[in-house]
């Protein structure tokens, strides 16, 4: 690829802002192998960290590069081959920026999974195509719903191990959504995926033509963040009052919009002492302005 | 509650907030929960860019009023000349207080002990930091560390708990839900507090050129002579003096980051303004501590390691 096309390729034209996702599942899903891929064919891994891949993969004694050294950041991770704690990789792709939070899938780590889970927008849940559904895969699902996670995909992973077979695929669906169903979440999509060749990543890859849908990465490009909280009601709890003392009377009240929208001369009521006034002035963070203040995505 | 959407508003759409808008909100959302959370907060301001980032944040949260904490620095004594300099004229511009501890004060003390004069300092400085820590009691230290940088630092959380020695317990953090933070701390524990953890190498560029903030000259292309060691580009100093058979060279450089003299490497490059920066770094193959760090590559825990003795 050409340096220009490279460069337009990561600043991007256009910038729909940030998504934030987990990947969870159960453990040996594949979650750091898939988060590898992601940033292996959206070429944000550089080769220093590539370099240090294939050393740690080496001194591991297996003959293929292990993706999922990249996001085990602990010592105590990469002695026991497992995720303790949650880690935050970062790649963005022409149209958006995007956080990824990888989280552990042991059972006596789930706390360290709910931590991920609350910032996120969208859940990525692996299911290995061998093991299907598990009681992680459920507990997983629940959490990212509880929390408020409303883009819920389900990638069931490793189909290169099941003879990239439709029927495995959709027996796995039937068995989710005889769980997920009630749940009624928002968003639930399903992707086959082979995370370690690259199937329907990043890339098509050649071993599922009869899935029609766009890969992983084109779904998560997508997904719509746009501000639901600004068409509803005002909500902003002062986080400090702002005043500068001598000299001067200005008094601000800060903090961050949670919901809606303030203009100059809106009527507000404060709580607790459910006293109404009206707003005077707002200071945005490019100085006083017109234009309304709005909720944070 | 009346702040509704007024019709005239709800005809024109609000345009899709920007991926620094973003950033920038939640920084600034932090900064403040700091300020409202606990006792006795620093921020930490070394002149590099991160910081200096931090510094405009923190302008953003609370102006037309003062910073709700002094700035501190914790000099090595082997930082570049340009960047003191920067680092006295920025904090002289914003009009508020930097305490500066210096890893030769520790040296006296006998806190510290290197084995010789020209070994680097960079580690020392933490021994350094504990010690302000404790002299100003201070229970929450906001740094511009980012976890973009290190995989380690991947791993911390924004609100990160020291024990008492000012250790890090990388397997068991505390919980960490929504925009919630927990700031209770025992008395001689702390937090250390990072706004930017979401920002990579090339979102703080991008906010420096948004902003237009000034940023010591040696982050822009300068001529410099280095020596070629270990794939790095060593910089000739009289800390670190080119060794028997080294060839030295004059190129064009820029420092990624800047640090210790003893331990950061420039990158050869001709960008002069951020916005050469920007492209430079959007097309780059080597990360930004790999390509200029000599603390990094002892171990693949190095900084793991450093953070656990209370590194920043």
């Amino acid at each position: 690829m050409s340096v220009l096309g490279e460069l337009e390729r990561r600043l991007g034209t256009e910038d729909r802002g940030v998504l934030r996702f987990i990947t969870a599942g159960s453990v040996d899903d594949g979650k750091s192998t898939l988060i590898g891929r992601l940033l292996h064919d959206s070429r944000q891994v550089l080769e220093d960290q590539l370099a240090q891949v294939s050393r740690a993969s080496a001194k591991k004694g297996v003959n293929y590069l292990d993706l999922s050294l990249l996001t085990d950041g602990l010592e105590a991770e990469r002695e026991q081959g497992i995720t303790i704690d949650v880690a935050y990789r970062y790649f963005a792709t022409a149209k958006r920026k995007f956080i990824i939070a990888d989280t552990p899938g042991h059972e006596q780590y789930t706390r360290n999974m709910v931590t991920g889970a609350s910032t996120a927008d969208a859940a990525v849940i692996l299911i290995d195509a061998r093991k299907g559904v598990l009681p992680q895969t459920r507990r997983h699902t629940y959490i990212s719903h509880l929390l408020g996670v409303k883009h819920i995909f389900v990638a069931v992973n490793k189909m290169d191990l099941v003879g990239y077979a439709q029927d495995v695929f959709e027996a796995i669906r039937r068995d989710f959504l005889a769980f997920a169903e009630r749940l009624r979440i928002q968003d639930l999509r399903f992707f086959p995926v082979s995370a370690l060749q690259g199937d329907m990543v990043v890339e098509r890859g050649a071993g599922l033509p009869w899935h029609d849908g766009p890969t992983l990465l084109e779904a998560l490009e997508e997904v719509e963040v746009r501000n639901e909280a600004q068409l509803k009601p005002l909500r902003f709890p002062v986080q400090l009052v702002i005043r500068p003392g001598a000299g001067t009377d200005f008094r601000g009240y800060a903090g961050r919009i949670e919901s809606g929208v303030v203009r100059v001369g809106d009527e507000v009521v404060v709580l607790p002492a459910n006293r109404t006034t009206r707003v005077r002035g707002t200071d945005g963070s490019t100085g006083s302005r017109r234009p309304p203040s709005r909720a944070t995505p | 509650m009346s702040a509704v959407l007024q019709p005239e508003a709800g005809a024109r759409e609000l345009p899709a907030r920007s991926h620094l808008d973003w950033l920038e909100s939640e920084a600034i959302h932090i900064l403040r929960e700091v300020a409202g959370e606990c006792a006795n907060p620093v921020v930490f301001f070394s002149g590099g860019k991160d910081s200096i980032v931090l510094l405009r944040l923190a302008e953003k949260a609370f102006r037309p009023g003062r910073f709700p904490f002094p700035m501190l620095h914790i000099d090595t004594g082997h930082n570049y000349p340009e960047v003191i300099e920067f680092r006295d004229r920025r904090a002289r511009e914003l009009g508020e207080r930097l305490i500066v501890r210096s890893v030769e004060d520790s040296i006296r003390r006998g806190t510290v002990r290197l084995r010789s004069e020209t070994e680097s300092r960079n580690a020392a400085q933490a021994v350094t930091l504990l010690e302000a820590i404790e002299e100003f009691g201070f229970d929450a230290c906001i740094g511009g560390a980012r976890r973009d940088e290190e995989k380690a630092r991947a791993k911390e959380r924004i609100f990160s708990f020291r024990d008492e020695f000012g250790q890090w317990d990388p397997k068991n953090q505390r919980p960490e839900l929504w925009s919630l933070y927990n700031t209770r701390v025992h008395k001689g524990e702390h937090m250390r507090v990072f706004p930017i953890s979401n920002w990579t190498e090339l979102d703080v560029w991008q906010y420096i050129a948004r902003e237009g903030l000034e940023v010591p000259s040696i982050y822009y292309a300068h001529k410099r002579k280095v020596v070629r060691r270990n794939g790095l580009l060593v910089p000739v100093t009289h800390l670190t003096p080119a060794r028997e058979g080294e060839v030295v060279e004059e190129l064009s450089v820029r420092f990624r980051t800047v640090g210790d003299t003893s331990c950061t490497c420039p990158v050869e490059s001709t960008a002069r303004t951020p916005a050469e920066i920007i492209a430079e770094t959007a097309t780059t193959t080597i990360t930004e501590r790999g390509a200029t760090r000599m603390d990094d590559q002892t171990s693949e825990a190095s900084m793991e390691r450093r953070k656990k003795e209370g590194y920043f």
